[in-house]
């Protein structure tokens, strides 16, 4: 009952404060570390005569409750489809909301730590076997927690080569396996000896956790197995890489050999539109099919759990639950940064011809062939992109106000368009044939250039209200991709 | 209720008798040359013009990288001063660079490249050689020792070229060319920033191409409207590395000492007719300083030029005084060439 009142309590905390916490994130820090603070004293202090339902509160806290849920937020930012409400609302906040709770965690384990921590290192045969095996994996969940933490925070993380604070960062995978089992450590031996909720608790934690496996392993299969998708530019993109490469601008010469490997690899798989389209659906049916997997762990753990049956599977079960969720986490980290790969063909070709009906348009020439051309990569380009744009930190659908004098729909538009060696997003916020906002983020191996090119093209296109700047001279990488999907949200908008 | 307005379009063109096809706008993106590339080309097919465009892109990196073992230019400069046939492409280049070396007095020098591999530049693993190895590797820098003769090319021993200062103006022409020969109308190229345009826009205007401000990169420098030009910057913005004594080496080398060129200027942007040429320029102007690159415009009336200095000036010759629009805080001063 706790952690559905802090699942509860999370999910309207993202909902209300995540705007904020990403605007103000400071506070909410202070915040946390002061609660955290609190409930940590209170532990220490072990007040006794506390109203039931204060107690409860406190347990949020002090056990970590919230502390949990937030980091099942965090978890299931990740794992929830491409483009839904809740990865809009949790993807631009998941640094923030993980620094805040990894603050809250701290608090619970310093209040805990008192107890347990002192009895490992001092008595630890005193402790029962779940106890101890809790607060081993706390110690190594903490050896995770806090340099990750650290690194989220973005003063840190701008120092650090996006590649490799991303493959650090995917030690948090193997936080959240040790989170469960941490969890149920704790509860199952109590659900099985029959104490009020436990069973209850057991359940809604498997559900969450295991659930986040299996949608968070089928997002990853599903993309693997479109991959091929991206072969077709990628395997141009990693040929030209092959060859070249002219001394005034050149990469690390290992950085060619890499590329060699990975450019076998796709081509092995290079596929046409049709297999790529299959492999996706494979990808689907393979793990829509696997689904009755992790229904069918929730359910033996719950059933295990119940009290009645009190005897020797405790142990056995738990190892399966471990057994279930570490492999799979290792099978996510090779995939990780292959985003939106289908993404990568509208870029290219259907944004192109979005721009020209949407210039030919205003010159009111249009020819047939354009018009009818519209309506092809319009659809795809909506279609793609309500299913797939992710981390866009769009907050709401293209609203419907049948305003005829004005060109474009009121509303946030998200579009893409391929970058210097990645996805390049942008939404694009419209009042009344305005644009207001320009909002983007990158997929490119190393945002660098899309920084330099968004301070550029973003403030120029909300100040002339066009991409009206045709091109750049000097080094400039994303800058077109920016102007591409910034036009493309445009066409989305348009009436 | 698309196919209405579809068909009332085709009514109202037909009534008015308004004939005029409006070219059609083709745009690719491609990474090639170690840089990302975005061509847009109007015309009655310009998809045609773009793949052949884009083929010919992937050609001439082929043939001009250094680091390619295939290339023909990692043969040449493997080819330990034995005379070495080379494709008439690289010829060109290679008669280019020596006379616009002549024509700089050595500003550029494409036989540079063993000094520039010595920083790492070339692979990233930057370092600050010695002032011995640098002596050492001078030595063998020297545009006017490579002999000539129609397609084949002599390199002295230890002597090694590279294309990196005017491939892509080379390569951008070529894209000009190829969408000329292929009915293409109008166009704007940019090859990682070195922009080149063919015409104006579609409506007449001229092409508004910015100039990135190289004290903050984010920001634009200034707009310059042009038709029918390359607009080719070369800074030290885009290639440094810290050293260990904390200052930046940029990758723009000064044959004349082996060293990221220091010589008060921080981006120099050319503007010409050719794309190679501005190339060529934008690197030469940058290690020639402002003086120097002051006195080449006066006996060059063939390009215009936007030269950034260090000390947060900006120097624009008078050809351009009316199409460059300064959207910086930075001091702007017009340079003529009778004074």
């Amino acid at each position: 009952m706790l952690f559905l009142t802090a699942l509860i309590l999370a999910a309207a905390f993202v909902l209300l404060c995540g705007g904020l916490l990403k605007k103000y994130p400071v506070p909410f820090y202070i915040a946390a570390f002061v609660v955290s603070a609190g409930a940590a004293a209170a532990t220490w202090l072990n007040i006794r005569e506390i109203p039931e339902s204060v107690r409860f509160f406190m347990g949020l806290f002090t056990r970590g409750a919230f502390a949990t849920a937030l980091w099942c937020a965090v978890m299931w930012g990740g794992a929830f489809p491409n483009g839904s409400r809740a990865v809009k609302k949790i993807m631009p906040i998941r640094g923030e909301l993980s620094i805040t709770a990894a603050f809250l965690t701290l608090g619970h384990n310093i209040g805990y730590g008192k107890t347990y921590f002192n009895m490992l290192f001092t008595n630890a045969q005193r402790m029962d076997q779940g106890q101890l095996a809790a607060s081993i994996l706390t110690i190594a969940m903490l050896v995770i927690m806090i340099p990750l933490t650290v690194m989220s925070f973005p003063k840190i993380r701008r120092k650090m080569k996006p590649k490799l604070w991303k493959n650090i960062q995917r030690t948090a995978y193997l936080f959240y396996a040790m989170l469960y089992i941490h969890v149920m450590l704790l509860t199952f031996p109590l659900a099985q000896r029959g104490r009020d909720g436990y069973l209850f608790s057991v359940g809604v934690y498997s559900v969450v956790f295991i659930g986040y496996a299996y949608f968070r392993i089928r997002k990853a299969v599903i993309r693997a197995c479109s991959k091929s998708h991206r072969a077709r530019i990628f395997g141009k993109f990693c040929r030209i890489l092959r060859q070249k490469s002219l001394p005034y601008d050149s990469m690390p010469a290992n950085f060619f050999l890499d590329f060699d490997k990975i450019m076998l690899e796709i081509r092995t798989r290079r596929d046409s539109e049709h297999a790529l389209k299959k492999f996706s659906d494979k990808g689907r049916i393979i793990m829509n099919g696997a689904a009755v997997l992790p229904i069918a762990v929730i359910v033996l753990i719950i059933a295990v759990g119940r009290p009645e049956k009190t005897d020797i599977p405790q142990n056995d079960e738990v190892r399966q639950t471990v057994a279930a969720t570490v492999p799979e986490t290792t099978s996510e980290t090779t995939e990780a940064t292959a985003v939106s790969e289908s993404r990568t063909e509208i870029s290219s070709t259907e944004v192109s011809e979005t721009t020209v009906t949407s210039e030919t348009t205003t010159q009111t020439e249009t020819t047939a062939a354009a018009e009818e051309d519209e309506e092809v990569p319009e659809d795809e380009v909506s279609e793609e992109n309500a299913e797939e744009s992710e981390e866009t930190p769009v907050e709401e659908e293209p609203q419907p106000e049948p305003e005829p004098q004005y060109v474009y729909n009121n509303g946030d538009y998200s579009a893409s368009a391929y970058g210097y060696d990645g996805e390049v997003f942008v939404t694009v916020t419209i009042e009344n044939d305005v644009i207001t906002s320009i909002t983007g983020h990158t997929d490119e191996s190393d945002p660098w250039y899309y920084d330099c090119a968004a301070g550029q093209v973003i403030p120029d296109i909300i100040a002339s209200q066009s991409t009206s700047v045709d091109a750049y001279s000097g080094a400039t990488y994303s800058s077109e991709a920016i102007k591409s999907a910034v036009q493309a949200a445009l066409e989305l908008a348009r009436k | 209720m698309k196919r209405i307005s579809v068909v009332f379009c085709l009514t109202a063109l037909l009534v008015t008798g308004c004939g005029k096809k409006a070219p059609v706008k083709g745009s690719r993106d491609i990474f090639a040359m170690d840089t990302y590339m975005n061509l847009q080309a109007y015309g009655d097919a310009p998809e045609d013009a773009l793949e052949k465009a884009e083929t010919e892109i992937l050609r001439l990196e082929k043939l001009l990288s250094v680091t390619d073992n295939n290339s023909q230019t990692y043969k040449l400069n493997a080819s330990g001063g034995s005379p070495t046939e080379v494709d008439a492409d690289v010829s060109a280049l290679i008669r280019y660079g020596i006379d616009m070396g002549k024509k700089t007095e050595g500003s550029l020098d494409i036989t540079v490249y063993p000094v520039l591999r010595e920083w790492g530049f070339t692979t990233g693993e930057y370092s600050i050689p010695s002032d011995r190895r640098i002596d050492e590797l001078l030595k063998n820098v020297d545009y006017s020792k490579i002999i000539l003769d129609e397609n084949t090319v002599t390199l002295p021993v230890g002597a090694e070229v590279d294309f990196g200062a005017v491939a892509k103006g080379f390569t951008s022409d070529r894209v000009m060319e190829i969408f000329k020969e292929n009915g293409v109308s109008f166009a704007i190229i940019s090859l990682g920033g070195n922009v080149q345009t063919m015409g104006r826009k579609t409506d007449g205007s001229l092409w508004k191409v910015a100039v990135i401000d190289p004290f903050d990169t984010d920001k634009t420098l200034g707009i310059l409207e042009t038709a029918d030009k390359a607009v080719i910057t070369s800074g030290n913005y885009e290639r440094y590395f810290t050293g260990e004594d904390g200052r930046n080496y940029c990758h723009i080398i000064d044959p004349s000492t082996g060293r990221p060129a220091e010589n008060g200027l921080v981006s120099v942007t050319i503007i010409g007719d050719s794309g190679l040429m501005c190339d060529a320029l934008s690197t030469a102007i940058f290690v020639m300083g402002r003086d120097k690159a002051e006195e080449f415009w006066r006996s060059n009336d063939d390009f215009e030029m936007i030269l950034v200095e260090s000390n947060g000036k900006i120097v624009i010759t008078d050809g351009i005084e009316d199409s460059f629009e300064n959207l910086s805080k930075l001091d702007l001063e017009v340079i003529a060439h009778e004074s």
